[in-house]
């Protein structure tokens, strides 16, 4: 930056200090520290063209955003959520945010550092951003797999000093048939090209770069002298690739990351996958999965009925990209229960579902509906199936909304019944009482070796390729999509939290990712994304950690030292498990001391 | 549901884990799904990854439970 420019800066930033102290009386208590803030950060902010970034915070971001919809140019304001508005506007612009009496509290967007180490921090693993690591552990002698989307294996993170891949083996299940390469194939193949493992989403480059990265761009993944497993899946054979993880791991510690999952099923442990990853986990094989980010997505429903009792719930299918749109919800209740169950489409004709042991199709013009009832022995409960197909992509929001789900409970023993939809997008309820927030952790992380994890807010501001970004989120609270235990069957998931939003490490190139603007640094290689998934991999390289140290430490042995070693602070609440973070916070360091 | 859905779900190839009963052996089931043009794999004892049509899965399920497997997605 020239002088004149920086002089200039300093002008703004005094200019805007006297209108903010003005402001200052009106502001909530904690506003002096964001005052000082804002301030200190104005020089990092302005531009030369005398813009200026800004999160304000207000209660009526509808009238903050009709008073400034009419800026024009390059001038932005935006609503970012119910209490946040983001803006990028002129001083001039800003100081008539400040006056708003909509803008409760104003701060300046701040550069922030692109760490993964801000988590590494959060998770006690650096002493300060960009200090040496307070733990000697760096997963050496641990291998750590990871199922995902893919890989960008000519990323420096997952090469060693020598810039040799730091990757055992590949397995690419996305072919007609799955298909292995070693280290050796790994290394030809990207260096001709070919490209084994591909990452066109970028989830999975990502993912493993936060478990296990090397050293780059001041960033460094949590388990940095762990090798790599990797599989690139078809999301559908993921036990396999479990499987496949620990048999490649043979004799060696090995810990499975799955940023991943489904609500198609009982949530209760009981599925195939979960009994497998049980059977697979032990001494040195643990499975670490994302407990979901369904919290908010109105796709769980739950609750108790009283004999007599009706309800009934309206649900929307919802578009999906590439084909017609698809639903697919199950119940599950105690077979002591008798529950009349029906779908009434838009147009109020009603599907009720037929007796145990039965299913209905019913094939209308425009849709397929299959309705079955049956039992599920695995978890001693019936299970009712409802599948909606629809016949084309371009069928009119009016067949999609407003559809409902009828529930006449005829005996109540146990009284419960819970549903979910299987996915994101197939549908979601309306607001009703029965929608829960709890039970949104989904499957395989309700599996009961494995440890799932929940996701709180380590940081909410980065830098990207449009600039400084900020969320309004505070950090240290538990991250708003992170799906909320118990399992269906009451058990404790997840088992912890890990920072998960937002976490910036390596970009795969030529992949989706590379087009979230605000999320990427093309050129430093580096996105910054949030989610469950991000939290995961966080734990997963502390396991691999905790594994170096004490090679046969068992899932349940790992789980209580996880439990017993977390952080409990003000956004946790007190000591013990609770839905949102489980057991508290994960800190390594104080996991590391009790092994 | 009509003959004609019926038969073109049965013939689906789908992706299922397959876990014989108490007392059935895992390669006796392996055999039958093979027999029927499945793929098998035994993923670990008293687990087979497979891939057959529903037709070629139900005949196994009075000696295995058969659990087709779910679509994941990822977490962010």
């Amino acid at each position: 930056m020239e002088k004149n420019s920086f002089r200039a800066v300093e002008n703004v930033s005094m200019s805007l200090l006297s209108t903010l102290r003005r402001q200052t009386k009106k502001m909530r208590p904690n506003f002096a520290a964001n005052a000082a803030s804002f301030v200190n950060a104005a020089s990092e902010v302005v531009r030369k063209e005398d813009r200026v970034s800004l999160l304000v915070e207000t209660d009526k971001p509808g009238e903050l955003l009709a008073d400034f919809q009419d800026l024009g140019g390059d001038e932005r304001v935006e609503q970012l959520s119910d209490t946040f508005v983001s803006a990028h506007v002129r001083l001039s612009t800003a100081q008539a945010l400040v006056k708003s009496h909509h803008a409760h509290r104003l701060q300046t967007k701040k550069e922030h550092q692109p760490h993964a180490d801000v988590a590494g921090v959060d998770a006690a693993l650096f002493p300060a951003v960009g200090g040496a690591r307070a733990v000697t552990e760096t997963g050496k002698d641990v291998l750590i797999g990871i199922v995902d989307s893919g890989f960008d294996l000519s990323h420096p993170m997952f090469r060693d000093g020598s810039g040799k891949l730091r990757v055992e083996a590949l397995l690419d299940q996305t072919g007609q048939t799955p298909k292995e390469f070693n280290n050796a194939q790994l290394e030809t193949g990207w260096n001709n090209g070919s490209k084994p493992g591909y990452d066109d989403d970028g989830h999975g480059t990502h993912v493993a770069s936060t478990a296990a990265g090397s050293a780059y761009k001041g960033l460094e993944g949590i388990a940095p002298g762990a090798r790599l497993l990797l599989v690139k899946t078809n999301f559908v054979d993921t036990a396999d690739a479990v499987a496949w993880a620990f048999s490649k791991a043979g004799g060696k510690a090995c810990v499975v990351n799955m940023s991943l999952g489904t609500h198609f099923g009982s949530h209760d442990g009981t599925s195939a996958e979960e009994l497998l990853i049980d059977q697979l986990s032990g001494p040195g094989k643990v499975v670490v999965i994302s407990a979901g980010n369904e919290r908010d997505r109105n796709l769980h429903i739950g609750g108790h009925f009283l004999p007599n009792e009706t309800q009934t719930l309206t649900f929307d299918v919802q578009r999906q990209r590439g084909g017609p749109p698809v639903s697919l919800l199950t119940l599950w209740y105690d077979p002591a229960d008798d529950f009349s169950i029906s779908l009434i489409s838009p147009l109020g004709v009603p599907f009720p579902a037929p007796a145990l042991g039965s299913v209905d199709v019913y094939t209308q013009p425009s849709f397929d509906l299959e309705i079955g009832r049956q039992t599920y022995a695995p978890a001693n409960c019936v299970q009712v199936q409802v599948m909606l197909g629809f016949r084309s992509a371009a069928v009119p929001s009016s067949q999609l909304d407003n559809w409902r789900l009828r529930i006449d409970c005829n005996a109540a023993t146990v009284g419960r019944i819970d549903g979910w939809f299987a996915n994101n997008g197939f549908g979601k309820f309306d607001a009703h009482p029965l929608v829960e927030r709890a039970r949104t952790v989904g499957m395989p992380a309700t599996a009961r070796s494995c440890i799932a994890v929940a996701s709180h807010v380590s940081k909410n501001a980065w830098t990207s390729d449009a600039g400084p970004q900020q969320a309004g989120l505070l950090p240290g609270q538990s991250s708003p999509f992170s799906s909320q235990g118990p399992t269906r069957d009451s058990r404790k998931k997840p088992d912890i939290s890990a920072p998960g939003q937002f976490l910036t490490a390596a970009l795969a190139a030529d992949s989706l990712s590379a087009s979230f603007g605000e999320r990427v640094r093309v050129a430093d290689r580096l996105l910054t994304i949030e989610g469950t998934s991000m939290a995961a991999p966080v734990v997963t390289g502390i396991v691999a950690l905790l594994l170096q140290k004490k090679k046969s430490l068992k899932p349940g042995q790992i789980r209580d030292l996880l439990a017993a070693s977390a952080r409990v602070d003000s956004h946790v609440g007190v000591a013990g498990w609770n839905p949102s973070f489980g057991h508290g916070k994960i800190d390594v360091k104080q996991a590391l001391a009790t092994v | 549901m009509d003959r004609a859905s019926s038969s073109r779900r049965d013939a689906e190839v789908v992706n299922a884990i397959v876990m014989p009963n108490p007392g059935e052996s895992d390669e006796h089931v392996s055999d039958l799904l093979a027999a029927q043009g499945a793929q098998v794999k035994q993923l670990t004892s008293g687990f087979l990854s497979v891939q057959a049509s529903r037709l070629a899965l139900r005949s196994v399920a009075t000696i295995a439970r058969v659990e087709e497997k779910a679509t994941k997605q990822m977490r962010y």
